[in-house]
């Protein structure tokens, strides 16, 4: 009689009727049958980029930290949020959130009230007076950031989170660039500025205010002291040097000029290398730019750029990307890498944005394909219209943290996989286990007979499939 | 104990003294007191069974061969379209190895609607593997109830015991009632290896693909043949306990020196057994065999008993329509491969179908016709046909 | 917010099935048993009749359950389970439950007067019949329980099937069993809820299980839990259970404005119908769903 092991793979073959029991019963289970051998497409378990992560140019993990905030966890849901944007409470009041744009609920009923959760989340935050680690490993370069707009500031909170010791080199007497200067205090109160600020500095950043790079400090010195240095200076006024239909070489820039800089010379010593590129007509009266690659690097070794001067002025979430981008190409420049190489890791969406975390750890949370709307199963929502709106803080109303968590569960987890049990619960042929460390689930191809059942009832498309050839 | 008993409740007190657990049964005609008494044995708690009063005889043995395999003694009895209605189940039972015993009434099947007896229900059995037992009297029908539990239980194949209509079904005689003791040491408790067990969760009965159907069908018939000995076995180990035997598969009754031997099975075995004695009275060297098994199917004594006689005679209550009496078929066939020397010519004699009575007559009638005829001129040879 | 995170506390990790079992890519039947399964725990006796099952449970000498598993006769279902709980109660093991576990055309056709007469003896029993409509197993012929309209190899698109679906469950009720019900598989806890209500009733107790079937249904494999979940959203399969043979109770309401065409259009074996033929089958069931409505009103009064 047959012994009692599950997963035991016994093939009986009887070669003789002796060997044989007189009745027709059972000696072994089914496993010798590997129906995997049946499919011709076969499921693939992996989480996809939620597309308000691929909308979000500051890159944060939209979806990660909604779902946190929908388990009640806000402080989880801050800390995560923290990790590729210093400036929640900033944001979730002035970014013009395309992310909301992005999310796939709009084409459903509304989409997330992604903004104001993460004003919410930030201002939670600056009230519990959160702080966020920094790496354990002090790292012994030194890096020079000159400008304390929000992409100078992004970039040296990471860079410091990174170990690095960094020097915030600011003209005027305030830290905050554009921050302090762009918007209404209504809209963007100083308290607030100064709370996000205050964290980053708090990571150990040696301020220097009202010292003009060029005037005050020459970048000979800077260059001595410093393995990198950061150009930050923002959108600088300027002058059209010389226009010509579609292009345009330009000059002006303050920064520039008191550095010693010439447009399009490429200065001794290595500070930037300034070129020309393809602008809009429309956009040449403002827009004299320092080009770099993609990553904030400058042709000159050991110096790169960030934020406005380096674009079209646009809004606070790119200059936090941005900021991001140039901190993670100072990282690998000086740890001797090639970011090009990490790019496609880092990455989310088809676009300029990404993640720290994906740089730090080295893995990437989704695959870089943005989930749309037809990929979802959306038998298994209900229309839900927001709880949270940017009303309710226009009316000073006190946010209620069951709102925030309401609205945080109207997520749909585009592409991530929130554990379900779809998939497991659904599969006829039990090939879908849930993994013993709570990891989500197992696909075992050797019994999947490929229904893609669990393809259709997976709710976000993070079950999705491929062709397999016989 | 003795009490003078129908032969039906011999039936029932066979079932009570192997003590059988679960009973499944509907009633038939003229089964109907076998169920009756068991029910009521049931209801007083006098034998420990569950007794389920199905809706059909299908039902019966469905519920008889699941509570088999789960591992209990089973029992059930039925009769001619009851019996032909199980017909897939029959197969079932004795595919599935299953140690059941039923008894049947051997009735004519319709149309027209008879109640009375003949053999075409249980024959027609003749190929789902059960084990047949043709009885002459209700002490036979008692013992062999309990003989049948123990042969089954060794060869694993079912047994089918056997009555004539009214003529041994509501037939009253004095019956020995053996003591309960001794059956208990005759027939141990059932221990069938292949039941149903939650701790050791197996499959009965699956698809069964033909790399491995015909090992068991194989195997089936060695346990057919195995039983052959099985039985004499049991047959002899009854007697030196009860001090009643049968002869194992067969009866040879004053066959020693005979020229004519007469084959017949169930109560005309007894009418023969009158007619024989009367003939050796009037000095005729005739002798009787008489056909308990059909199945299996007493292939070297039928031999023994017919080689070298000079005339064999076949009652038939039974007809295979196209060929002839069945048990003169099966007889002829298995005298085939004799020497030619002593292989005697076969008489097919076709008698008391639908309950027409087989009496003293009708076996002299065939015993003279026998003696008047050096071969059979036909396959079959009719009794009492009214033409 | 979706019902994923609900699902996964509840449904239990084991399983009393095996992967390799030789059902047809994206099969109702199995998922249904292993929900059975998870629900009733090992101490479980299966009795099996022809049905896919038969097959899916693998062939000798191998078998896809973690539970003993007789077969038996396409029409013995109920019988067969009657004996097998019969040699459980003269061995005094109350504990195990044994269930009859049988398709629609074992159950509906050919399997009904054994399941009567079980259920009218009130047998300690659970009857399970998993229904995909026709029998599916010798190749998609119409049974009973095939719905009016529909396509199969029997009934062909020239004239399909024109009688309505039998009304199984109210020929349980009238035996006045302890407990029926209905389930589908795009409802795991609802079936599993019942199953486990069923397993702590003593006497006789009937799940009727909506099993789509993708070959027979003619639709794509991954369809299976769709099509059971709009079974249950337009009302054609509404979710409800009967206690003591008058209580009624909907488990799953229907949901509204769903229109049955959306479940009709799922399978190509409802590919010839007509509009007006949507529109006679959406009166039936706005019908059958008001009855079914009258009925739980009624039973609270009672």
């Amino acid at each position: 009689m047959k012994e009692k092991d599950e997963d035991e793979i016994k093939v009986v073959v009887y070669h003789s009727e002796q060997e044989m029991p007189p009745v027709p019963m059972s000696v072994a289970n089914t496993l010798y049958n590997k129906t995997g051998t049946w499919k011709y497409v076969q499921p693939i378990y992996q989480n996809k980029t939620p597309p308000c992560n691929a909308g979000c140019p500051a890159g944060e993990d939209i979806e990660g930290w909604l779902s946190l905030a929908g388990k009640g966890d806000f402080s989880e849901a801050l800390q995560l949020l923290l990790s590729e944007n210093p400036f929640p409470a900033i944001c979730g009041r002035i970014c013009y959130h395309p992310c909301e744009k992005a999310c796939n609920r709009g084409k459903f009923d509304q989409p997330l009230s992604i903004n104001s959760a993460e004003r919410f989340l930030g201002d939670y935050g600056i009230k519990q007076e959160a702080t966020t680690s920094i790496s354990t490993e002090r790292k012994k370069e030194r890096v020079a950031i000159i400008g304390s707009g929000p992409a100078g500031l992004a970039s040296a909170y990471h860079l410091a989170n990174m170990g690095y010791y960094v020097a915030l080199f600011e003209a005027s007497d305030r830290l905050g660039g554009s921050l302090i200067k762009k918007y209404s205090r209504e809209r963007l109160p100083a308290e607030v500025v100064e709370a996000e600020t205050e964290r980053i500095i708090k990571k150990g950043i040696e301020v220097r205010v009202g010292t003009k790079v060029g005037k005050d400090v020459s970048l000979e010195s800077l260059q001595r002291e410093y393995q990198a240095i950061l150009l930050a200076t923002g959108d600088q006024k300027s002058k059209i040097l010389k226009a010509a239909k579609g292009k345009a070489i330009l000059s002006g820039l303050e920064f520039l000029e008191d550095t010693g800089v010439k447009w399009g010379v490429k200065l001794e010593g290595g500070i930037a290398i300034i070129g020309e590129r393809d602008i809009p007509e429309k956009e040449i009266k403002s827009t004299p730019r320092i080009m770099t690659d993609s990553m904030g690097a400058t042709h000159e070794k050991g110096v790169f750029a960030c934020g406005d001067i380096t674009f079209i002025p646009r809004a606070i979430n790119h200059e936090v990307g941005s900021g991001k981008r140039a901190a993670m190409a100072i990282d690998s420049y000086l740890r001797g890498e090639d970011i090009e190489k990490k790019l496609e890791l880092v990455k989310v969406g088809e676009g300029e944005l990404v993640s720290m975390r994906s740089y730090i750890t080295g893995t990437a949370k989704w695959v870089n394909k943005v989930v749309s709307f037809d990929e979802l199963n959306l038998d298994y929502f209900e229309e839900k219209s927001r709880f949270l709106t940017p009303e309710m803080f226009a009316k000073g109303a006190i946010i209620k943290d069951e709102i925030a968590i309401q609205e945080a569960e109207r997520c749909f987890h585009c592409g991530v996989c929130t554990q379900c049990d779809n998939c497991y619960i659904y599969c006829p042929d039990l090939a879908i286990r849930r993994r013993k460390d709570s990891q989500g689930y197992s696909i075992n191809y050797d019994y999947c007979k490929g229904c893609l059942i669990c393809v259709h009832e997976c709710p976000r498309n993070a079950m999705s499939y491929e062709g397999v050839v016989k | 104990m003795k009490k003078i008993l129908m032969g039906n409740h011999a039936v029932s007190y066979g079932a009570l003294l192997s003590r059988v657990e679960v009973i499944a049964a509907y009633p038939i005609t003229p089964q109907t007191q076998v169920v009756e008494k068991l029910s009521e044995m049931c209801a007083q708690g006098k034998l420990k069974a569950r007794y389920i009063n199905v809706e059909s005889e299908h039902s019966a043995m469905a519920a008889c061969i699941a509570a088999e395999q789960a591992g209990a003694r089973a029992f059930t009895a039925t009769s001619s379209h009851g019996l032909t209605l199980m017909h897939e189940l029959l197969h079932w039972a004795a595919g599935a190895r299953l140690p059941i015993v039923m008894a049947n009434i051997n009735r004519s099947m319709a149309p027209g609607w008879s109640i009375w007896t003949d053999q075409n229900d249980s024959l027609s059995q003749r190929d789902t593997g059960w084990l047949q037992i043709y009885c002459e009297s209700s002490q036979e029908v008692l013992d062999s109830i309990i003989q049948a539990y123990k042969i089954a239980e060794q060869v694993l194949l079912p047994v089918m015991v056997l009555l004539d209509a009214f003529f041994l079904s509501h037939t009253y005689e004095p019956v020995d009632i053996p003591d309960q003791g001794l059956v208990d040491q005759f027939l141990p408790k059932l221990d069938y290896a292949y039941k149903i067990d939650i701790k050791d969760p197996c499959s009965f009965g699956s698809l069964l693909p033909p790399e491995y159907y015909l090992e068991l069908r194989y195997k089936m018939q060695k346990a057919m043949e195995e039983a052959h000995d099985v039985i004499i076995q049991v047959d002899k180990e009854y007697q030196q306990m009860f001090g009643r035997s049968y002869g194992g598969l067969v009866e040879e009754y004053r066959t020693e020196d005979a020229e004519l031997v007469l084959v017949a099975s169930s109560t005309a075995a007894s009418t023969s057994r009158m007619v024989v004695d009367q003939l050796r009275d009037e000095g005729m060297k005739v002798g009787m065999l008489k056909m308990r098994f059909f199945r299996p199917f007493p292939t070297q004594e039928v031999i023994n008993a017919l080689k070298g006689v000079k005339k064999v005679a076949v009652i038939d209550r039974n007809i295979s329509y196209g060929q002839g009496g069945i048990f003169c078929e099966e007889i002829r066939s298995v005298l085939y491969n004799i020497d030619q020397h002593e292989r005697p010519p076969v008489f097919g004699y076709i008698a008391g179908l639908g309950g027409r009575d087989i009496t003293p007559t009708t076996i002299r009638e065939i015993l003279s016709h026998t003696l008047k005829e050096d071969k059979p001129k036909e396959n079959i040879i009719w009794i009492g046909v009214k033409r | 917010m979706d019902r994923g995170q609900a699902l996964k506390t509840t449904i239990p990790e084991e399983d009393y099935m095996t992967s390799g079992h030789i059902a047809c890519p994206g099969c109702a039947a199995p998922i249904a048993m292993r929900y059975c399964l998870k629900a009733l725990g090992e101490k479980t006796i299966m009795v099996v009749p022809a049905c896919c099952w038969t097959i899916i449970a693998g062939p000798f000498p191998y078998s896809s359950l973690k539970v003993p598993l007789l077969h038996t006769a396409f029409e013995t279902t109920a019988a067969a389970a009657s004996g097998v709980r019969a040699t459980l109660d003269i061995k005094g093991d109350a504990e195990t439950t044994v269930v009859g576990w049988a398709g629609d055309g074992g159950t509906f056709d050919i399997g009904i007067q054994a399941l009567s007469g079980a259920v009218e003896r009130n047998e300690n029993i659970i009857y399970i019949c998993y229904d995909n409509e026709a029998y599916m197993n010798t190749g998609i012929q119409r049974s009973s329980a095939t719905p009016w309209g529909a396509w199969t190899t029997t009934t062909p698109a020239e004239r399909p099937e024109d009688k309505p679906k039998k009304d199984i469950i109210e020929i349980l009720v009238a035996h006045q069993i302890p407990y029926t019900a209905t389930a589908t598989v795009a409802y795991p806890h609802d079936l599993m809820a019942k199953v486990k209500k069923a397993k702590g009733i003593k006497g006789s107790r009937f799940i009727h299980i909506l099993s789509p079937c993708p070959p027979g249904w003619r639709m794509s494999d991954e369809l299976t839990i769709k099509a059971s979940r709009l079974a249950v959203q337009t009302g054609i399969f509404p979710l409800y259970e009967v206690e003591k043979g008058r209580k009624y109770t909907i488990t799953v309401p229907r949901k509204q404005g769903v229109p049955v065409a959306e479940y009709l259009k799922l399978q190509r074996r409802f590919a010839h119908l007509k509009p007006e033929d949507y529109d006679i089958i959406q009166k039936n069931v706005d019908r059958a769903y008001e009855r079914l409505l009258r009925k739980t009103k009624q039973s609270e009064i009672l």
